[in-house]
C-alpha cells in the first residue's frame, strides 16, 4: 500500500469498518458531541433519521432515485449548520426540515426537465408481507402514489412529514415552522385532495 | 372507502431506495471529502459551451462522428488505435530536441499517441517546468514531452496499481501532467458529454476543479488572449489545479479523496 502524506483528517477507512453509534445515546447528546467534532455521533444521528430522511424526499421530489442524494446533501448542510442549530432536542425535525427544502428545490429544478408521472408512476414497492393484513396491493399502491403525484407540493410536504417520514404532529409544526393546529387543518385538506383524486374515474 | 393514513404509512414502508443500506456511510465520507464552493458564475460559461460544442456537432454532420470519437461525446470511447488529432486544437507530441529524446516509446499506452519517452531530467531541461511526479505514485512508468502549449507539458504515464485502477479504455493507471498554463482568469473551459460533471474544488488552499465522466477537451489560458485545447485521455476523473503559475492535472479512474491525496504528495 501507497504510504500516503497527511490527508488533513480525510476518511478513508472502508464503510464496513466505520464506527458505529450505540443508539441508547439521547439526541441532544449525539449533537453536543457531533459539534465537538465527533462523525461517530453525527454518523449516529444520520442512522436514527435516514429511513425518515430518504422517504420524505422520495415523497417531495417524486423520485426514489434522488432521494438518496437529495437526503445527503441535506445531512451534509445540517452537518455545517450544526452549531446554528437552538435546541438540540429538535434535531430530528430540524434535519427533516433541511431534507424537506432540500427536496422542493430538487421539484423546482426536475419540473423544467422531467414529467411528473415519470417519477412517481415509477416507484417500486415491495409486496406486502402479510397480504390478509396489507392495506395496499401492489395497484392500490401504485394508484396512491401516483395519486399523490399530482398533489400540489405543499400539500404533498404536509403528508410527508406525517406519514413517510413519521413525525408527529407536534414535530411537524416544528419541522414546518407553524402552529400544531395548523398541521391539522392542513393535513386534513390535503388528505381531502388526496381522498378526491383517487376517487376520479 | 380506504383508510389513507394507513394506506400512506404502509406506502412509505414498502417504497425501495436506491443506496439506503449504504446511506449513512456515503453522507459521512462526503462530509469529509475537500469542500466543494458552489459553482456561481462558472456554471454559465461550461454551459454555454456546451451548447455550442453539441450546436457544432449537430450542425456540421460531416466531421460529426469523427469530433464526437475525439471528445467522447454520446458514450463514444477513445479506443486502441484511434491518434489524438495532430492538427492545432489537438495535443501532439512534441518535436525530440537533439539531446533529448530517447527513441524508446511508452510500453503501457501506445494507444493514446504520447510520443516517444524521455527521461525526466530531460522533460524538465525541454519545458522548463517541474518535476510532477506525485510520492503517492512513485517514479513512473515513463515521461514524454507534449505539445501544446508551445514551450511543452510533461506527461507521466504510471501503470495500473492498488492506488490508481487500469482504465478500460487505455489500459494505463494514471496519467499526471503539469504546463504552463492558467484556469483562475477564466479561460478555463471544457466540453462535457452527457455522463460528465464539472466541480470547483478547494484543498489546502489551492483551487482545483473536479471533473467526473467521459473524456473531454480542454481548453486553457497560455499567455494573454492565446487559448489552446487539449484532450483528456482516459475516460475517466480528472483533477485540475493551479499552483506557482503551473497547471497540473491528474486523470484517474479514482474518487476525488484518492486524487486530492496524490496531488497533495506532489512537491511544491
Amino acid at each position: 500500500m501507497w504510504n500516503l502524506p497527511d490527508t488533513g483528517g480525510v476518511w478513508t477507512v472502508e464503510p464496513s469498518t466505520m464506527t458505529t453509534e450505540s443508539t441508547e445515546s439521547s439526541d441532544t447528546d449525539l449533537v453536543a458531541r457531533a459539534r465537538a467534532g465527533d462523525m461517530s455521533a453525527f454518523g449516529a444521528l444520520v442512522r436514527r433519521y435516514q429511513s425518515s430522511a430518504l422517504r420524505l424526499a422520495a415523497a417531495i421530489s417524486g423520485s426514489v432515485d434522488d432521494a438518496a442524494d437529495i437526503a445527503q446533501e441535506a445531512f451534509v448542510k445540517a452537518h455545517r449548520s450544526l452549531p446554528k442549530l437552538s435546541d438540540p432536542a429538535t434535531v430530528k425535525a430540524w434535519m427533516l426540515r433541511i431534507v424537506a427544502n432540500e427536496a422542493k428545490n430538487n421539484v423546482r429544478g426536475r419540473n423544467r426537465r422531467r414529467r411528473r408521472d415519470e417519477t412517481y408512476g415509477s416507484w417500486v414497492v415491495a409486496a406486502p408481507e402479510d397480504p390478509e393484513a396489507a392495506a395496499l396491493d401492489v395497484d392500490d399502491a401504485r394508484r396512491l402514489s401516483a395519486a399523490l403525484g399530482v398533489l400540489k407540493v405543499d400539500d404533498r410536504q404536509i403528508l410527508a412529514y406525517r406519514y413517510f417520514a413519521g413525525l408527529s404532529e407536534i414535530e411537524t409544526a416544528s419541522a414546518a415552522g407553524v402552529p400544531v393546529g395548523t398541521v391539522k387543518s392542513r393535513t386534513a385538506r390535503a388528505l381531502a385532495k388526496l381522498r378526491a383524486e383517487l376517487e376520479q374515474p | 372507502m380506504i383508510d389513507l393514513e394507513r394506506s400512506l404509512e404502509e406506502l412509505a414502508g414498502r417504497i425501495e431506495i436506491p443506496g439506503e443500506p449504504w446511506f449513512a456511510d456515503d453522507v459521512l465520507r462526503r462530509i469529509d471529502e475537500p469542500r466543494v464552493r458552489p459553482i456561481r458564475r462558472r456554471m454559465p460559461l461550461v454551459v454555454g459551451l456546451v451548447a455550442a460544442a453539441i450546436i457544432v456537432l449537430l450542425v456540421v454532420p460531416g466531421p460529426r462522428r469523427a469530433v464526437g470519437r475525439w471528445l467522447g461525446f454520446d458514450s463514444v470511447r477513445i479506443e486502441p488505435g484511434v491518434t489524438v488529432p495532430t492538427t492545432t486544437t489537438g495535443t501532439t507530441p512534441a518535436t525530440a530536441t537533439s539531446t533529448g529524446t530517447s527513441a524508446a516509446t511508452s510500453t503501457i499506452a501506445p494507444q493514446i499517441n504520447l510520443g516517444p519517452a524521455v527521461s525526466l531530467e530531460q522533460a524538465e531541461a525541454q519545458t522548463g517546468m517541474p518535476d510532477p511526479t506525485p510520492a503517492a505514485l512513485g517514479a513512473p512508468q515513463s515521461v514524454h514531452v507534449l505539445e501544446p502549449p508551445q514551450s511543452g507539458q510533461i506527461m507521466l504515464v504510471y501503470a495500473p496499481s492498488d492506488l490508481v485502477p487500469q482504465s478500460d479504455v487505455t489500459g494505463v493507471g494514471a496519467l499526471v501532467s503539469v504546463m504552463p498554463a492558467h484556469i483562475e482568469s477564466g479561460f478555463f473551459r471544457k466540453t462535457l458529454g452527457n455522463d460528465s460533471t464539472v466541480r470547483p474544488v478547494d484543498f489546502d488552499g489551492v483551487h482545483a476543479f473536479w471533473i467526473e465522466g467521459s473524456p473531454h477537451a480542454l481548453f486553457f489560458e497560455v499567455g494573454q488572449d492565446q487559448v489552446e485545447q487539449d484532450t483528456l485521455r482516459l475516460a475517466t476523473n480528472t483533477l485540475l489545479w493551479e499552483r506557482n503559475g503551473h497547471l497540473y492535472r491528474i486523470e484517474a479512474d479514482v474518487p476525488l479523496q484518492t486524487a486530492v491525496d496524490i496531488a497533495r504528495s506532489i512537491p511544491s
